[in-house]
């Protein structure tokens, strides 16, 4: 057996032959035609195979497909069959002569440029679905036996150099077993839907020929990032039969995804989502949600390329907000850095954008064009609803006390002009996720109203150690002592000022973490939605006695593997 | 030739979804349909054309249909904006 580490970006474990998909670049042909009859019945023949395929792909997808995913699909259809890019295409072969694929490329050129004129930034996003519906034409067009996606005929392990988001949705979902790539952001839309799809997927492999080209099945780990190669059978046997607990707890925990997390011994706490868009939204309700812990409000900018202004994050905003009725949300302020480029926004190259200006530090830099449209569009449509502000990448109190001396002075203005009612009380907490505010977090709990703890960056600042780094995953698995400290640290000033405090962040969903997290006393576990039935069950497992007495003995442990095996002997059996 | 003016208030404005629905329940009407808004006047069965107005929630446009089914169409049309594009 051989083991490669790498960087676990989508928990899960899966078993499986590896798959190795392969892009291929469209060369366009261009060419003058002697018969455009001939030509322009080409090019309408294969708009027609192109609805085809797309109606076959959205009914495939009927069952396992998002809400928003179904939408794009059905918008594409739509533009298959647009008049005025037919006309244009149409007009080209007659007047020009030339070839029905350099036609399309100039009509769709030309669309993508009239939307780029629009004075409207999620427009202009559009030129990438433009493109993407050409290329299906195209492939009709130059009979690319692409179907790219058909190869994977039994379910596998997809290996591949990058993949995109029309990748993911290209193959059948339930074809894919797992996911390993050489290179993938965790923050990438792919890993977000790796994760939503509850697809174990492993990045940061450098060579990734190793694996394709292995015959036998291999196994991946998405929560600690390993593939084991040529496994024996004791480990295959193994795997499979922790697959099928996985899925039979599952199971179990989604039929019961709507009631509360409550400890044996009657103890409630809060299960909350960690969300980024309204799909997302949705989906955290479908699974049970008590509330959101972590609205992340940088996706529509990164998803739109642009800085949007008050009135449209206002509109995205009451959006989402409407979803939740009654429910508590808590709205991060944008979570900017030099690793996140935005268009309009011209941010310096940074030489170490995770120490640089970014979180707070940047809209505070910006505030006249970030934080203050921010605050506005919160507050607009925060009426009616029981919202939190959350403040991310805090380190110092000053900047708390600038935070809020800018909020009250909008609240001020807005209810001046009768945009908000009188009353609208507010609460701004901030995220722990710099060791400098965990060990002033004493300080911190007299000027705010509520702690999360963001455990992936306080993890990856307290260790300096990228996560993103697989040389130096092993430093990130599981609590380290010293981040355990801090946290303890943390809920203990919070407790002292009756404040509460969340944690948001892969160790919310960790199998072990959780009863550590729980016997420390924190009120509210904010995950991704997808994870949210299986950590109420978990909770529901624990006795919160029992868990306060395991934080004792945790705490004079001094590595991961030992803190595991407390636990087992102390929970042993009632897991 | 008729015509109608009309609020679009969705919240989002004539963007891709809302663009698609329009452009695919216009073809399904004989007469031809047309969108006026920001000063510029397209095809309303080309969701292409449509987003290309930049029209945001809160703006007005023109519905004009003509031909044979255009009392239907743009009874049709007008109704699916004030339902804001849900169909």
């Amino acid at each position: 057996m051989k083991y490669i580490q790498g960087v676990h970006v989508s928990p899960g474990v899966a078993i499986g032959k590896p798959y190795h998909f392969r892009k291929d670049e469209i060369k366009i042909p261009e060419h003058k035609i002697e018969n455009p009859k001939e030509e322009i019945s080409r090019f309408m023949s294969a708009i027609a195979d192109s609805k085809a395929k797309l109606i076959e792909q959205i009914n495939n997808d009927t069952k396992t497909g998002l809400k928003q995913e179904k939408d794009i699909m059905n918008s594409y259809l739509t533009m298959l069959e647009d008049p005025e890019l037919i006309n244009l295409v149409e007009s080209h072969i007659v007047e020009r002569r030339t070839n029905a694929e350099m036609s399309l490329m100039i009509a769709s050129d030309h669309f993508i440029c009239l939307l780029e004129d629009v004075d409207d930034e999620y427009l202009k996003g559009r030129a990438n679905d433009i493109r993407d519906v050409s290329n299906r034409i195209l492939e009709q067009l130059m009979q690319i036996e692409s179907d790219q996606y058909s190869g994977l005929l039994v379910p596998s392990i997809l290996v591949a150099e990058e993949l995109t988001v029309n990748d993911i949705v290209g193959f059948k979902k339930d074809k894919i077993l797992g996911i390993v790539t050489a290179k993938c952001g965790i923050t990438d839309h792919v890993a977000i839907m790796a994760r939503s799809y509850e697809i174990p997927m492993i990045t940061g492999i450098e060579n990734i020929t190793d694996i394709f080209c292995s015959k036998k099945e291999i196994i991946i780990d998405g929560k600690e990032g390993w593939i084991c190669m040529d496994a024996d059978k004791d480990m295959l046997s193994k795997t499979k039969n922790k697959i099928d607990l996985e899925n039979n707890f599952k199971k179990d925990a989604l039929s019961k995804a709507f009631l509360p997390a409550i400890t044996k011994d009657e103890v409630h706490i809060d299960v909350y989502a960690n969300i980024g868009s309204v799909e997302n939204a949705e989906k955290a309700i479908f699974n049970g949600a008590d509330g959101v812990g972590l609205f992340r409000t940088e996706f529509l900018f990164i998803d739109n390329h642009e800085v949007l202004d008050e009135e449209t994050q206002f509109q995205y905003y009451k959006q989402v907000f409407n979803l939740f009725l009654d429910k508590e949300i808590i709205i991060r302020t944008l979570d900017l850095g030099g690793d996140k480029q935005i268009r309009n926004l011209k941010l310096k190259k940074e030489e170490n954008p995770a120490l640089g200006l970014r979180g707070l530090r940047l809209t505070m830099h910006y505030k006249e064009e970030l934080l203050k449209p921010q605050i506005n569009a919160i507050l607009r449509a925060a009426s009616d609803h029981e919202i939190k502000i959350m403040l991310p990448m805090v380190t110092s109190i000053d900047e708390v006390k600038y935070f809020k001396k800018i909020f009250s002075e909008c609240k001020k203005e807005l209810r001046l002009s009768g945009k908000i009612p009188e009353k609208s009380n507010i609460k701004i907490g901030i995220m722990i996720e710099v060791p400098s505010a965990a060990i002033l977090a004493d300080r911190f709990a007299s000027e705010v109203d509520f702690f999360s703890i963001g455990t992936n960056d306080l993890t990856q600042y307290t260790l300096s150690a990228d996560r993103t780094n697989a040389d130096v995953s092993y430093l990130n698995q599981g609590i380290h002592p010293a981040v355990f400290y801090l946290i303890n640290k943390v809920v203990k000033s919070a407790k002292k000022y009756s404040k509460l405090v969340g944690i948001c962040g892969e160790l919310a969903t960790d199998y072990y973490a959780i009863p550590i997290l729980v016997g420390l006393g924190i009120n509210e576990f904010s995950v991704n939605p997808v994870a949210i039935p299986t950590v109420k069950e978990i909770i529901r497992s624990l006795s919160f006695k029992e868990t306060q007495q395991i934080v004792n003995r945790v705490l004079e442990c001094n590595d991961w593997e030992c803190t595991k095996r407390m636990i087992d002997s102390i929970l042993g059996g009632t897991n | 030739m008729k015509e109608v003016k009309i609020k679009v208030n969705d919240g989002i404005g004539l963007h891709a979804r809302t663009a698609s629905v329009f452009a695919k329940v216009a073809t399904n009407f004989d007469c031809t349909v047309m969108v006026k808004g920001n000063g510029k006047i397209v095809n309303g069965k080309s969701m292409l054309t449509l987003m290309s107005l930049g029209i945001k929630s809160g703006m007005d446009i023109a519905i004009v249909t003509e031909g044979s089914d255009e009392e239907k169409a743009l009874d049709k049309l007008s109704q699916l904006v004030e339902n804001k594009f849900e169909l």
